[in-house]
């Protein structure tokens, strides 16, 4: 590849030059004036038509407007130079000034085109830069090699690609504009741009080697901060000390990074005074805890959790009651196969709704003990995706203000309409789950003949019941007519039946 | 003190076509917001929008119509959603069905909403016009929009130059 003010000068195509010899041209006077007149009409003819070109309908819009439309994008899409932004710059000598003229439009550095490169870093002058690659290859590293003298203006690094040590001088020097560092699969030296990133405010490092300590990393001003699978074990202790640095951290998400001490030392609690959310995801359970009984937080930061518990219950449990603040927050519970997650954490005043999806097979016995240590008495929404149909044996105590139910397992559903129909044969009886509302049923297309039709009738007459106490399901959502009762929709307010029919 | 959301206010077209609105429909406009925020009492003389005509407004009130109560985006969202918002060309199915109307229409809406300041509306139209582009050739371009070929002969050179490093990927 020749070095790159060579190829910024390459002519479309070298020339001969002709060697004739001189001869008596008697007209060449005369044929230099007619070819003047061409050029001549041709620059007005080529006037006229910037001129017509000014006049139609599109010329109308204002050059801000022009420009908003050649930086529109799909959300999914890269900056793509030659399939889009091209183009736009060939299409008329209006459109083409505008595009030239605007920089920011050609501050994106993606595509690892050299030539391509060069011409955006160019044309986008001073404009803050971003660069983004997610291909490796030598030419794409010749593109970064490139981008090395534009450091100061770069505003998004994006690396997802491994890169080796001969980027050397792209991290040595200072990055006064970045604000964002996306690295994947990067040995991240040490002084990562001399220290000097003022503005980086969002760094996420996935599968990196990289020493975790405010001198090694740019992290002091870090508003969001995610580590996914270090290449190297970081002591939860350095986790802890590092993240006591980061006073301005909004947003924190750990995946797969901490381990529990391997000594007693106990480490100090980190007061994270400005953080908003965070995730802790893949994280074996005891280190989790750990962490979480370490880390100081305000009651409002939304937490996401997803934590190995490798099937013990019993860790769940010392879980939800050692991490004491667990009660200040709402909380969803999945239960999967000996990986316990819990996910979608909120917090709500005081206690309030919340959603438990049940994933696993349970036994009930098992489960109930630990459901009852929860504010379970406000829960609003149950979805089962999995057997379990021990359930309903005592779910008017446990699930008192249960309104949603979405059931998506055969044995499931077949216990519940079972129950429900059981209800119905006395006339004195309490209607369970008075404040259920909505009922969904999904089989997935499976058909599900489970059901007797005697105990699917007096499913119907029990929802007959119910409408006549006052208190109807409002809507069963259902993906096949699993009853066969076409008179349903008299005592639902909304049968809905979608999908798979 | 803010109206009440039932007020009624008259606009004046350029075609001197007038339209009686809900003060909140007009509202989506922050060009006619802030021209009634700075009116302290009533006025019966209609607003004159010398800008847009009768048959634009017309199409620019049933978009604001059926947005309306929407929350407008506040200075502080507009400066970090608007680098998102300009790049992406995603539009509701509504919008998309409103705003399928001829050329000429379509850049009258994009210019009004321009004038008036209906940030959503402006970005449905530069959005439509960008996703007519997409995927096509320079050619195709001018013959969408009728545009004639008006490089200088530097410019053609250039240009041919360029096409044949991208043509040399």
């Amino acid at each position: 590849m020749a070095p790159w003010h060579e190829v910024l000068e390459t002519p479309a195509k070298p020339e001969l030059e002709p060697t004739l010899p001189h001869f008596y041209d008697p007209h060449g006077g005369a044929r230099q004036q007619i070819e003047d007149e061409i050029h001549r009409l041709e620059e007005q003819l080529q006037q006229l038509r910037v001129q017509r070109n000014s006049l139609l309908p599109i010329s109308s819009l204002p050059t801000e407007i022009l420009i908003r439309i050649f930086e529109s994008r799909q959300p999914h899409e890269q900056y793509n130079l030659t399939k889009y932004l091209l183009p736009m710059t060939w299409v008329c000598h209006h459109w083409r000034i505008v595009a030239l003229s605007y920089a920011p439009l050609w501050a994106h550095i993606n595509d690892s085109n050299l030539y391509w490169a060069l011409h955006s870093l160019a044309r986008s002058k001073e404009a803050k830069l971003t660069a983004s690659f997610e291909v490796s290859g030598k030419v794409a590293l010749n593109v970064i090699d490139a981008l090395s003298s534009h450091i100061h203006r770069i505003r998004l690094i994006k690396f997802e690609f491994e890169v080796n040590h001969t980027l050397g001088e792209f991290w040595s020097q200072p990055a006064p504009a970045l604000e964002e560092l996306q690295l994947r699969d990067v040995d991240i030296p040490i002084r990562l741009f001399s220290g000097v990133t003022p503005s980086l405010r969002k760094l996420i490092l996935t599968e990196c080697s990289f020493k975790f300590t405010p001198d090694a990393l740019p992290l002091s001003n870090l508003v969001s901060l995610t580590l996914v699978d270090p290449k190297k074990e970081i002591p939860i202790e350095v986790v802890l000390r590092t993240l006591s640095f980061l006073q301005s951290l909004e947003q924190l998400s750990l995946t797969r990074v901490l381990h529990l001490p391997k000594s007693n030392s106990q480490s100090q609690v980190v007061h994270l005074r400005d953080l908003r959310n965070l995730q802790l995801f893949s994280e074996a359970l005891p280190a989790a805890v750990y962490f979480l009984e370490h880390i100081d937080i305000p009651l409002s930061a939304q937490l996401s959790l997803r934590v190995v518990a490798n099937g013990n219950e019993r860790q769940f449990i010392d879980l939800l009651t050692g991490f004491r603040r667990i009660h200040d927050y709402e909380i969803a519970l999945t239960y999967n196969r000996g990986c316990l997650m819990i996910d979608g954490v909120t917090q709500v005043p005081n206690s309030g709704p919340f959603e438990v999806s049940l994933y696993h097979r349970l036994s009930w016995t098992g489960v109930h003990p630990l459901l009852l240590d929860l504010p379970i008495h406000h829960l609003q929404t149950l979805i089962i995706s999995d057997d379990l149909p021990e359930v309903w044996t005592s779910i008017d105590s446990t699930f008192p203000n249960l309104q949603n139910l979405c059931l998506r397992s055969r044995r499931t559903i077949a216990s519940f309409i079972q129950f429900i129909a059981l209800s119905a044969t006395y006339d004195d009886h309490d209607f369970p789950l008075p404040n259920l509302r909505v009922l969904e049923i999904e089989t997935a297309g499976v058909r599900i003949d489970v059901v007797p039709r005697n105990t699917a009738r007096k499913f119907y007459n029990a929802l007959r019941v119910r409408k006549a106490q006052g208190i109807p399901l409002i809507r069963l959502e259902t993906d096949m007519d699993i009853f066969e009762f076409p008179a349903l929709n008299e005592v639902i307010d909304e049968f809905v039946i979608v999908g798979y029919r | 003190m803010a109206a009440p959301a039932t007020q009624q206010i008259k606009i004046r077209c350029n075609d001197e076509k007038e339209f009686t609105v809900d003060r909140d429909v007009l509202e989506r406009s922050v060009l006619i917001k802030n021209m009634l925020e700075d009116v302290t009492e009533q006025q019966d003389a209609p607003i004159p929008l010398p800008n847009v005509s009768g048959p634009v407004m017309a199409k620019v009130l049933e978009y604001c119509t059926h947005h309306r109560g929407e929350p407008l985006p506040s200075a502080d969202t507009e400066q970090s959603q608007d680098e998102t918002r300009k790049r992406t060309t995603d539009i509701s199915e509504w919008d998309q069905k409103f705003i399928t109307v001829d050329q000429e229409m379509l850049f009258e809406i994009i210019l009004a909403a321009n004038y008036l300041d209906i940030k959503s509306l402006l970005d449905v139209g530069c959005k439509t016009v960008a996703n007519m582009i997409k995927g096509k050739t320079p050619e195709e371009i001018r013959k969408l929009f009728n545009i004639v070929n008006d490089f200088t002969p530097e410019e053609e050179a250039q240009i041919k130059k360029e096409n044949e490093w991208a043509e040399d990927r």
